[in-house]
């Protein structure tokens, strides 16, 4: 009888033939050595393979990854993105308000002159607003 | 897959895709470690957190895509080996070598055995025959590898490596076959070359 090939060997070894296949090679087995001597070392191999699965890796601390913890980390991102934004609005009107306070009627008066042009000039109601120093 | 395991699996998916978080701790209690040895064998210690912690996050943004078509256990696997293959492509890696010092090997090596103070030749011998075959494991190519990890050393029968990997039946009997070949010429010729020369 012709020896089996060598993937049909392995597989054998794993036991992923049909049942009809396995019973040929099994008495193939019977009167072949070379193909026994195969399949020896095949399962010496496999040996080793199931000493290596056995070893335990050293896995770190269980992994902290929830569904809940991916909302977390969202809710922190908007949470920094809102005080990001408040906090530029807030230095954005203090820096208005510094410059305000640094100008005068006059200066407010003089600046409007010179860019007329292009920039018009408020009503009085609004200069009666500001609160001048 | 057998009936109450395909139960058990439908209600976890129902309850993953309600959002329920003890649905989502109980498959990070399940399978992170599993990711984690897997992400090691695969692609090497040196980024596995990070990748299982990959695998992860898509495990979570593809639950909707779940079509129940294999177990959650397939499923996971075929997310974290396309995470560690997409991580290995994206290194342009085709082996462990460059992944991780031979160091770590034998450190792993060492916590396994009894003590290495007390070291019989036997024990020395069988250190060494793991040292080789892992190192041999780590040279295959990357798809012989994926094949050879997910069946001789997670146990996976060939069916379930076939869904994995997305690969036919006959596909993974050959790569199977091919992988062995290469290890055993890598692990022998080891062998020899350690044998004293007369």
């Amino acid at each position: 009888m012709r020896c089996p090939d060598r993937k049909q060997l392995s597989a054998y070894v794993d036991k992923e033939l049909t049942f009809s296949e396995m019973q040929v090679i099994d008495e193939h087995l019977k009167d072949c050595l070379s193909c026994r001597i195969e399949v020896e070392r095949l399962k010496r191999m496999l040996n080793g393979f199931r000493a290596l699965a056995k070893e335990g890796l050293s896995i770190p601390a269980p992994f902290q990854i929830s569904h809940s913890d991916n909302h977390f980390k969202w809710a922190i991102t908007v949470a920094v993105f809102v005080l990001v934004l408040v906090s530029a609005i807030i230095i954005g009107y203090s820096h208005e308000n510094t410059v305000a306070k640094n100008l005068n009627h006059n200066d407010l008066e003089f600046y409007y002159k010179n860019h007329s042009n292009y920039i018009q000039k408020p009503s009085q109601s609004y200069f009666s607003l500001v609160s001048w120093e | 897959m057998a009936l109450e395991e395909r139960l058990a699996d439908y209600s976890l998916v129902q309850k993953l895709k309600a959002g329920d978080s003890d649905a989502y701790d109980s498959l990070n209690r399940e399978y992170a470690g599993k990711m984690f040895r897997l992400v090691c064998r695969l692609a090497g210690p040196e980024e596995a957190e990070d990748l299982v912690q990959e695998a992860f996050m898509q495990i979570y943004r593809s639950m909707d895509s779940f079509r129940g078509d294999c177990s959650i256990g397939t499923w996971v696997y075929k997310i974290t080996t396309n995470v560690c293959q997409d991580y290995l492509r994206r290194k342009n890696r085709r082996s462990w070598r460059n992944l991780f010092s031979l160091d770590w090997l034998k450190s792993e090596t060492d916590r396994e055995l009894p003590s290495p103070l007390l070291e019989p030749p036997e024990i020395a011998e069988i250190k060494d025959d793991l040292d080789r075959l892992r190192l041999a494991i780590a040279t295959l190519p990357v798809e012989q590898r994926a094949v050879l990890v997910l069946h001789d050393l997670e146990q996976l029968t060939y069916q379930e490596v076939a869904d994995v990997l997305g690969i036919a039946l006959g596909t993974v009997k050959s790569r199977l076959f091919y992988a062995r070949q290469k290890v055993r010429l890598i692990f022998e010729g080891g062998a020899k070359s350690e044998m004293p020369r007369s």
